[in-house]
């Protein structure tokens, strides 16, 4: 399992994944969470706030499928806490060059194994910081969910607050400013069994192969994730 | 008195700010108590709790988690089973909303039993309160109540800083209580392994030496101390041995 950067340079490399991770969040926030705005009859959730410059990061397992992902804006280009829910702050909010915001955190899936999640939020969190190390991010701006604030914590996260909570129709939310602690990953990667980073960032041109192709050493390219796990299934039946 | 403490306004919100800026370095849920207790304070709040209140099943339970409590009122509570008929619980597990006790005792829908259970913790020194529940996302359903022995005149500046702190208190309890540190089995905090890297280091030994001597490499040996120290919260190795002798976890 890995998390791949999905950038403006290399997103013609994931459109199934893209696809893939917007069917994703409407399941988990439009259908787990009861999130009733984001519900869409297409069965995807898009908002003015995924655009071609917008960076994810998608947790793909062995078979390229995918397992979780989160949403991350720079701060000088319009995002959630300065351009649309400004009234969760009362400080002002961080902004500049090392601050990012995050969002969308849709780690796992309720109907999956619990170990299978516990992986996929400590691969979310490593992403993040490794990210962080690699852009000189300082720290990520964000609307948390009480109810998340444990779990966040618990992994080491340190959500700082910037405002007062506020009410809406499932619970309490509040802005933070959650530090990029790069010390925490050595930690996290021990949690997570893994030895190196977990983060993969595809250049442009580098390959005509995306990571459903790259995982199974394909030399073609595939049209989607499902077609891959296919072609693996034949791989390996033939193998036997 | 007429009133409790009331309209401090942002100055509020920022000492909230301020309480969980320390909140984050607090090491035992006794630590935590402190802080937090200075902060719920300055809204004249003595005793704060935080509880579950339904669990996964959607069953009401009375289970405390910790907090700052009354015990002759806890236990009265649980005696009693007063959950089945509390007002405060009957809308944490509704509603996901805070609820200031006085407002729910002006409600048209309040049972004699509940009516009874707000006079009863009067007479334990519990005179107004504020609930401010945690409905996760399983059905389970933890609730922070803050109380008072006074009528607690409350700004909306006021609400929101105590729903801060309120949810602030509960995230950091709950992950103590994680680790092992709140509830004084500290040493299930330390694995064997730890404990013994940590008792070579009191003797002086160096990482290699202490590697030599249990059969295990260098690099593991400062693994287990480095994992110590972050348990023990500590920037150093003697540091971690000062805290593991206080806590009873490795012999001086």
């Amino acid at each position: 399992m890995h998390v791949h950067v999905i950038t403006a340079a290399n997103r013609a490399l994931y459109l199934a994944e893209i696809e893939a991770m917007h069917r994703h969040r409407h399941e988990i926030f439009a259908k787990h969470y009861g999130w009733t705005a984001l519900i869409s009859a297409d069965g995807l959730d898009i908002d003015e706030f995924d655009t071609p410059h917008t960076t994810y990061f998608v947790v793909l397992d062995d078979a390229g499928v995918l397992r979780g992902c989160d949403r991350v804006i720079p701060s000088w280009r319009p995002h959630m806490l300065t351009h649309l829910f400004p009234e969760y702050a009362q400080e002002e909010i961080p902004t500049g060059p090392s601050i990012w915001e995050w969002s969308r955190h849709a780690p796992g899936h309720p109907a999956w194994s619990e170990g299978l999640n516990r992986e996929v939020r400590l691969l979310s969190s490593i992403a993040l910081l490794e990210f962080a190390a690699s852009r000189g991010i300082d720290g990520y701006t964000g609307i948390l969910e009480a109810r998340a604030l444990p779990m966040a914590m618990r992994v080491g996260w340190k959500p700082r607050p910037l405002g007062a909570p506020v009410t809406y129709g499932e619970g309490e939310s509040v802005a933070c400013l959650c530090p990029a602690d790069l010390s925490l990953l050595p930690r996290l990667r021990r949690m997570a069994g893994r030895a190196g980073p977990v983060l993969i960032e595809l250049p442009a041109q580098a390959s005509a192969r995306r990571p459903v192709e790259l995982a199974f050493g394909l030399d073609a390219p595939m049209a989607s994730a499902a077609e891959a796990a296919i072609a693996a299934a034949s791989l390996r039946s033939a193998g036997a | 008195m007429e009133a409790a403490v009331s309209g401090l306004g942002d100055h509020c919100l920022q000492g909230a700010f301020d309480a969980i800026d320390r909140g984050f370095a607090a090491r035992t849920t006794a630590e935590l108590d402190a802080i937090m207790g200075d902060a719920f304070a300055q809204f004249g709040v003595s005793w704060f709790s935080v509880d579950q209140m339904r669990d996964t099943t959607g069953t009401l339970v009375g289970h405390h988690h910790f907090g700052r409590w009354p015990e002759d009122w806890g236990a009265h509570y649980l005696r009693g089973q007063h959950w089945k008929h509390d007002r405060v619980v009957r809308h944490a597990v509704m509603s996901p909303t805070p609820m200031h006790w006085l407002e729910a005792q002006k409600r048209g829908d309040l049972g004699a039993g509940e009516a009874r259970l707000f006079g009863e913790a009067r007479e334990f020194g519990l005179c107004d309160g504020y609930v401010t529940p945690l409905h996760q996302l399983d059905g389970a359903v933890t609730a922070i109540s803050v109380t008072s022995p006074e009528r607690m005149e409350l700004s909306p500046a006021d609400h929101a800083a105590l729903r801060l702190l309120s949810i602030y208190y509960c995230s950091f309890g709950l992950v103590l209580k994680h680790c092992g540190l709140g509830d004084g089995r500290a040493r299930a905090c330390l694995t064997a392994r730890q404990r013994e890297c940590l008792q070579w280091v009191r003797a002086g030994k160096s990482s290699w030496a202490i590697g030599e001597i249990v059969g295990i490499s260098e690099r593991t040996v400062n693994f287990h101390i480095e994992e110590a120290c972050r348990r023990l919260n500590t920037q150093t190795r003697q540091q971690a041995v000062i805290e593991a002798v206080i806590r009873g976890l490795i012999a001086l």
